[in-house]
This record gives structure tokens, C-alpha cells and sequence, in this order.
């Protein structure tokens, strides 16, 4: 589950606010912070467990989107890795 | 129980051998007993070869010593996203039983911060009352926490930041101190969460004599 300092963050990524603990009451918006309400918070939460889960998605459809791309011209990753490229 | 006097050739202490209340028997030598007369109020009893008894009365120092002790610890996460010096809920309160006496402070603060960049930043400061006493921010804009990975699209940073610090408040009323801090810029989802998950931060005041 999401935690309330990614929510906040996806909820006002310019931030302008202090939490005091982990709930809406604890939430301090300043001037330049357009405040939100308590049920657009709790909704945030699936929100941004809902964006991680996509990122994940779309994560894995483009690892394997490149494998084909490899497979194509008859490379793997180790190819890859014994080039230097392709990470650790 | 009845006491009595011994006879001359007896070998036995006598009872007129200690004059007043809290008055001691010692030894000045082999089989020697004396008197070693009470010290004053407050006083301890140390062994001193330079005393005929091998003891003497001697006083504390006064200075240098610890006179009280206070400690505090949070786990109220709390989270800010924000320019403008706020509390971070690390604070303590004691009340000097000298004005001469000097505070030494010992804070961890544990904290998170994190951003969709290559790096994070923040500045403090440590106050007694609306005082700062420590500037961790400064005209120059140097700040506490620093980090800059190089080409990261996002970053995350833990960590449990000590300060220590010997403050002399000049008072016997009782002082608050406390740590704010701020970011350097909010830009990029930028944020710090201090007690982070409920971790503990911790302030201890340490009140040392004159």
C-alpha cells in the first residue's frame, strides 16, 4: 500500500505542506498550496498504488518488448552485458 | 544494652575516644586507633595517605560535573514538503538549576527524504527558544543534508544525523529547544519525512556545572 508521503507527493508534487503524523489532520497547507480534502487523500492512496502497479506494467512490457528486439538480431542480455551495456 | 568504662590495662576502645556525632575510628598505625572527626554536610570520605588516619574528608568538585540529564524521543513522522523552517518534533525542555551552567545537546535525528531528481537537499537550525544557536542554513545557503548521485532520475536518501552542541542559555528558567529544518527547494516531489515510519529521533540535554 502506498504510504501518505508518496500520496502527498503525488497528490501536490510541488509541495507546500507540513504532515504531523500519517493523517489528513495532520496536514498543513501553506499559502501557495491548493489544499485538498480528506476523501481526495484516502483516494489517493489506490490512486498511486494503482500508478506503481502500471509502472511495474509497463516496466516488464518493455523489458520484454526489448528481448524480442534482441532475439531479432540473435543477442541476449549477456550479449549485452559483455559489451559493457545493459546495466550490472 | 549498658556501656561501662574498662580497666587501665584492658585493651578495649573507649567510648571517650569520639567527641561528637558522625565522628569515626580509624587507625593511625598498627593497633593504633584514632579519632577522625566528621566532615561537613555533603562532604566524602576519601583515603589520603598524607592523614595521620589514612583518611580524610575532601568536597566534590564543583565544576565540570553533570547536574541533570534530559532526554526526549519521537516517532511522530513528521513530513515536510516546504521552503519555510518548520518543526521536525525533536525537542526537549530543561530548566537550568544555574545560570552559569552550560547545556550540552546530543540529537539524532533520523529522517527520509526523497525526490524525482539527481539530488536532495535541506538546511536546519537548532534553536533554544526562538533563538537559533546553531545555523545550519546560513547566508550562504549551505545546508545540512547534501546529496547529489549524478544523472539519477530519482533519489532517496535515509539517514540518523547527529548534532552535538554546548550551549550557555544564562538562565534558571526553563528553555526549549528544538530542531526545524527546511528544503532547499520543493521542486521535483522533494521531500523530507523526519521519524520516518515511526523511527525515533532523539534530544538529550545535559545541564554541567560551572
Amino acid at each position: 500500500m502506498a504510504k501518505s508521503h508518496q500520496v502527498l507527493a503525488f497528490l501536490r508534487p510541488n509541495g507546500g505542506y507540513v504532515q504531523v503524523g500519517q493523517t489528513y489532520e495532520g496536514i498543513t497547507f501553506e499559502e501557495q498550496c491548493e489544499p485538498f480534502t480528506k476523501a481526495e487523500y484516502e483516494a489517493a492512496f489506490d490512486l498511486v498504488d494503482a500508478a506503481k502497479a502500471q509502472a511495474e506494467t509497463d516496466k516488464a512490457a518493455a523489458k520484454a518488448t526489448a528481448e524480442a528486439k534482441l532475439a531479432a538480431l540473435g543477442l541476449t542480455a549477456d550479449d549485452l552485458k559483455a559489451l559493457g551495456l545493459g546495466g550490472n | 544494652m549498658s556501656t561501662g568504662r574498662l580497666g587501665a590495662g584492658d585493651t578495649a576502645i573507649q567510648p571517650t575516644i569520639v567527641d561528637a556525632k558522625g565522628d569515626l575510628i580509624a587507625a593511625t598505625a598498627a593497633d593504633t586507633p584514632a579519632r577522625l572527626a566528621v566532615g561537613t554536610n555533603g562532604q566524602y570520605l576519601k583515603a589520603d595517605s598524607t592523614a595521620s588516619t589514612g583518611l580524610s574528608w575532601d568536597t566534590l568538585p564543583s565544576s565540570g560535573k553533570v547536574l541533570q540529564v534530559v532526554s526526549s524521543t519521537t516517532t511522530t513522522q513528521t513530513n515536510i514538503a516546504s521552503t519555510s523552517m518548520t518543526d521536525t518534533g525533536i525537542t526537549a525542555t530543561i530548566t537550568p538549576t544555574a545560570a552559569t551552567s552550560k547545556i550540552l545537546m546530543i540529537v539524532s535525528a533520523n529522517f527520509y527524504m526523497n525526490r524525482g531528481s539527481a539530488s536532495v537537499a535541506a538546511m536546519a537550525l537548532l534553536l533554544r527558544g526562538a533563538t537559533t544557536i546553531a545555523d545550519f542554513e546560513g547566508a550562504n545557503s549551505a545546508e545540512w543534508i547534501y546529496v547529489n548521485s549524478g544523472g539519477a532520475t530519482n533519489m532517496e536518501y535515509v539517514g540518523n544525523y547527529a548534532i552535538n552542541y554546548l550551549d550557555s542559555p544564562n538562565t534558571t528558567s526553563s528553555t526549549t529547544y528544538k530542531l526545524q529544518a527546511r528544503l532547499g527547494s520543493t521542486a521535483n516531489s522533494q521531500t523530507i519525512n523526519f521519524q520516518f515510519g515511526s523511527a525515533p529521533s532523539t534530544i538529550t540535554l545535559l545541564e554541567i556545572g560551572a
